[in-house]
């Protein structure tokens, strides 16, 4: 049985429909993240669960226990929920200290003073903020702030624990210290969590399931690899990964290739999609498996550069034939003025 | 799904609170007699005896030029003001800057008789002109001389909101059209007045709007000649006809409340509309002021006239009037002065009692009104409900009711309910009426100051666990505390200056500082009306000066 089950959320704001079906499913000790872009319902949809917004058709369940079923009426008030949620901008009380914060879940649960002091103190132990128990809020860094949001969440023992982008108020060298701790925290304290980022690096890394939202509906889901390396729409394939993209008219369709014309450039891709000779088509290719090939080598083609940038640990340059531009990443600098880019039909996807 | 009952029983209280005082006015004013005489009948008799009296004919024309002059003085001015003090480096500006909201917090019923005991036939000032300059051209009694005192005394007014938009005006737009070549005076009257205009707009409705609320300067500047507007002729019915004649009191109040409840909806939409423009553009940016120079001398020298004409005349005259035991001519400063008024004061019952009562209102009773707009703040804090939703629109009744206005429904009340009716004249029903009139104003600055309270940091409460009653105890109130102390503090100063409200309420025992003014205007005791106003005004000004102290802004 699933510690977190969401089944067929439909919601909308007045006519506006923001959710339309959305379903996942999230084990003990797994991290699900809902990724999307900005509009793709996927904070609603964590609100939704905490029940901090309202849908109207669908269910879900925690631990087993229905919260919410549009059907038979039934919406526990997030009160009665015992979830942990940590907000975006952390939500700390800025009238209270660090302990207060973190103890304040279990005041509400009416807990003997002593028993509060032990679990607070855990807590605090776990995150490392043992000496900042008697700070305020606006005394602390950002990543201090995160962490007692996360022991704010956490000290109730929730079952499920809910993150609104939990990373995104830090700064770019403390969040990739915050996103491994982040995730060996979840681990270790087996809770069932749900992330949500619109950061495709940050969701690869983290979740053991990844929920990719557009438009309010779930376009793909599954882990990480999956969804990297089996992309099953455009969308899922641009989202995610550092790409070229390509657009062109279909000249030839294999069983399970696709040929394609794109600005007088001939390119074989995996068929994904039902469109056939005649129709335009876009074609998809991981930045990273793109190289220098060499004459008649298959799936070369010959490009002139454009231009060549250092990034520090490597060099991106972009080649141009006719009007396509094609980026390319190298260890080393190419002298060259024209090369053969190898795109190698395996690794493109053609929708 | 979560239970949410309470906030529709409490907006339901609150529109029974509203709406039945209402009600009993408009029922009133289609009966013969008082609602409480069993030998009153539907009739429409007191609209027809109203409106065939050419007394309120005058006296609705009267307001309506009391307003318009108000308007044309007040706002050019106001707007002028609020330039000079945001705009530009007019010497003294910091130092201006709170004192420009004093006239604010003088009662009218302080105003009136400092003009009458300082400027009029007798004043001091008038007579030591006589005695300078040889004869006074002027008479506080006439209809200019009311109307350059109500239009100098709402300036505030006007600079509140002008001041406030001004301060959103980013420089960057004047300075483009500086650089492009205008003059500064070319640039504050085609691009700083246009971007202010609705503010300017607004507080126009607002100023003209205010002329129907005018009830102490009208009754004691204009009474002498006869000159009557509709709130002194509504209370003129009183005592007129032997015994209150409430009928013709019911339609004159429909009278007043189907042209103020208009203005009031007029300038609420245009407060809207002002808001959905305002959000579009930037946060108030770096302002540069406009160097005045030494030509800056001047308009501080006019607004010091002003102050002191608003202020200090009107204020020193009670001063020095309670400081005498006659004053005429012929009678010398020095022969005359006594402390004998502050002992009598003290001594006289009535006196004491209003003093002390007034201490409890403001103090208690704010406290208390507080508490009744932070139930209904938080009812309506975040509720999609359309009952609380529909409280939006029902506070503009009461706002659109001058405090005269309030006090008689409440009075009635008292006298239709049968278990309030020994109550009439108590201060209780005095802090109700006084709460009725302030709601709009006080549960503005209440959910104001609960809408500075982060929406997120409520949500982590519940999901913490916490129930709607303990995110309010626990989040809202407690970041909301400095509001709420703020409008505390200002229902203090309200409350002290309060004096029309309570006029129909007022019988032995109840009475408060305000009413007890107006009491002692009409018995003539001006020695110790003249005492008691500057007490009064010594209780306001301690509370300005707490309130100053504590960084509330006499504005909100």
């Amino acid at each position: 049985m699933p510690e977190l089950l969401v089944e067929n959320i439909y919601l909308r704001y007045g006519t506006v429909p923001v959710l339309r079906g959305a379903s996942f499913n999230v084990e003990r000790g797994e991290i699900a993240a809902l990724l999307g872009s900005s509009g793709s319902g996927k904070t609603t949809l964590l609100r939704t669960i905490a029940g901090l917004e309202r849908a109207y058709q669908g269910k879900i369940e925690i631990s087993g226990k229905t919260v919410f079923d549009g059907n038979a009426g039934v919406d526990i008030p997030a009160e009665k929920r015992g979830l942990g949620f940590v907000f975006q901008s952390y939500a700390l009380w800025p009238n209270r200290t660090v302990y207060d914060n973190i103890a304040y879940g279990l005041r509400l649960r009416k807990l003997a003073s002593a028993e509060i002091n032990k679990k607070v103190g855990n807590v605090l132990d776990a995150l490392g903020l043992e000496k900042l128990s008697s700070r305020y809020p606006n005394q602390l860094s950002g990543g201090q702030q995160q962490r007692v949001a996360i022991a704010r969440s956490l000290v109730y023992d929730p079952a499920v624990l809910l993150l609104d982008e939990p990373l995104s108020n830090l700064d770019a060298k403390l969040r990739d210290e915050a996103r491994a701790f982040l995730k060996e925290l979840i681990k270790r304290e087996e809770r069932a969590a749900v992330i949500v980022t619109h950061d495709q690096v940050e969701a690869l890394a983290v979740a053991d399931l990844i929920v990719l939202l557009n438009g309010g509906v779930i376009e793909q889901s599954g882990t990480p690899e999956d969804l990297y390396k089996n992309p099953r729409t455009l969308f899922a394939a641009d989202f995610i990964g550092n790409n070229i993209k390509f657009t062109g008219k279909i000249i030839n369709v294999e069983a399970e290739l696709i040929v394609m014309d794109c600005e007088g450039a001939i390119i074989y891709g995996k068929k994904l999609s039902n469109k056939e000779i005649g129709d335009e088509a876009t074609a998809v290719c991981r930045l990273d498996c793109l190289s220098i090939g060499k004459t008649g080598d298959r799936d070369c083609i010959e490009m002139s550069k454009v231009t060549s940038m250092f990034l520090g640990e490597r060099w991106e340059h972009i080649f141009r034939y006719n009007h396509l531009d094609v980026r390319l990443q190298t260890a080393d600098d190419i002298p060259d003025k024209k090369a053969f880019i190898h795109i190698p039909r395996d690794n493109v996807w053609i929708f | 799904m979560r239970k949410e009952y309470w906030r529709g029983l409490i907006a339901g209280f609150t529109a029974l609170f509203i709406l039945a005082p209402v009600a009993l006015i408009i029922w009133q004013s289609f009966l013969s007699d008082a609602f409480f005489n069993s030998l009153a009948k539907p009739t429409l008799e007191a609209y027809q005896f109203v409106f065939e009296d050419p007394d309120f004919w005058a006296a609705l024309r009267n307001t309506l030029i009391l307003s318009c002059g108000m308007v044309i003085i007040a706002v050019p001015l106001g707007a002028v003001l609020a330039f000079l003090m945001v705009r530009t480096d007019m010497p003294g500006r910091r130092i201006l800057e709170p004192l420009v909201f004093l006239p604010l917090f003088m009662s009218p019923m302080v105003l009136a008789f400092g003009y009458i005991v300082a400027a009029g036939p007798s004043g001091f000032f008038a007579l030591w002109w006589k005695q300078i300059f040889g004869s006074i051209w002027w008479s506080v009694y006439s209809f200019p001389a009311l109307m350059t005192v109500v239009g100098l005394t709402h300036i505030p007014h006007v600079y509140i909101y002008v001041s406030t938009a001004l301060r959103t005006v980013p420089s960057d737009l004047e300075e483009a059209a500086r650089v492009a070549g205008a003059s500064p005076i070319k640039v504050a009257l085609r691009i700083t007045l246009p971007l202010v205009w609705p503010a300017v707009a607004i507080s126009a409705v607002l100023i003209f709007f205010l002329g129907f609320e005018l009830f102490g300067l009208p009754y004691v500047l204009g009474d002498q000649d006869g000159r009557m507007v509709l709130a002194t002729y509504l209370y003129k019915y009183n005592t007129l006809l032997g015994r209150p004649a409430y009928q013709f009191m019911a339609v004159i109040v429909i009278c007043i409340m189907f042209i103020t409840l208009p203005l009031v909806v007029l300038q609420r939409r245009m407060l809207q509309s002002v808001e959905r423009y305002s959000t579009i553009g930037s946060k108030a940016t770096r302002s540069t002021v406009i160097p005045l120079g030494r030509w800056g001398y001047f308009p501080c020298a006019a607004i010091i006239a002003w102050l002191g004409f608003a202020v200090v005349l009107p204020l020193s005259g009670v001063i020095l009037r309670s400081l005498v035991t006659n004053w005429g001519p012929l009678v010398s400063f020095q022969d005359v002065l006594t402390l004998d008024h502050y002992r009598e004061l003290g001594n006289l019952a009535i006196t004491s009692r209003a003093i002390i009562n007034t201490l409890i209102i403001a103090l208690l009773g704010g406290l208390a009104s507080v508490g009744i707009y932070v139930l209904i703040g938080l009812a309506s804090h975040r509720s999609k409900l359309a009952s609380t939703r529909a409280l939006d629109f029902l506070i503009l009744l009461p706002r659109s009711m001058p405090g005269i206005v309030a006090g008689l429904v409440i009075f009635w009340l008292f006298l239709f309910i049968p278990f309030l009716k020994p109550f009439v004249a108590s201060l209780g029903a005095m802090w109700i009426a006084y709460t009725l009139v302030w709601l709009p104003f006080g549960l503005r600055l209440v959910s104001n100051s609960f809408a500075q309270v982060g929406k997120e940091l409520e949500e982590a409460a519940y999901v913490a666990g916490a129930k709607p009653w303990q995110v309010a105890k626990d989040v809202i109130l407690p970041l909301a505390k400095g509001g709420l102390m703020a409008a505390w503090l200002l229902a203090f100063l309200l409350y002290s200056r309060e004096y029309s409200t309570g006029i129909f309420l007022m019988g032995q025992g109840n009475e408060v500082m305000g009413t007890m003014l107006v009491s002692l205007w009409n018995g003539g005791n001006i020695d110790v009306a003249s005492t008691l106003a500057v007490v009064n005004t010594a209780i306001i000004g301690a509370g300005i000066a707490i309130a100053l102290k504590f960084g509330v802004r006499l504005d909100a």
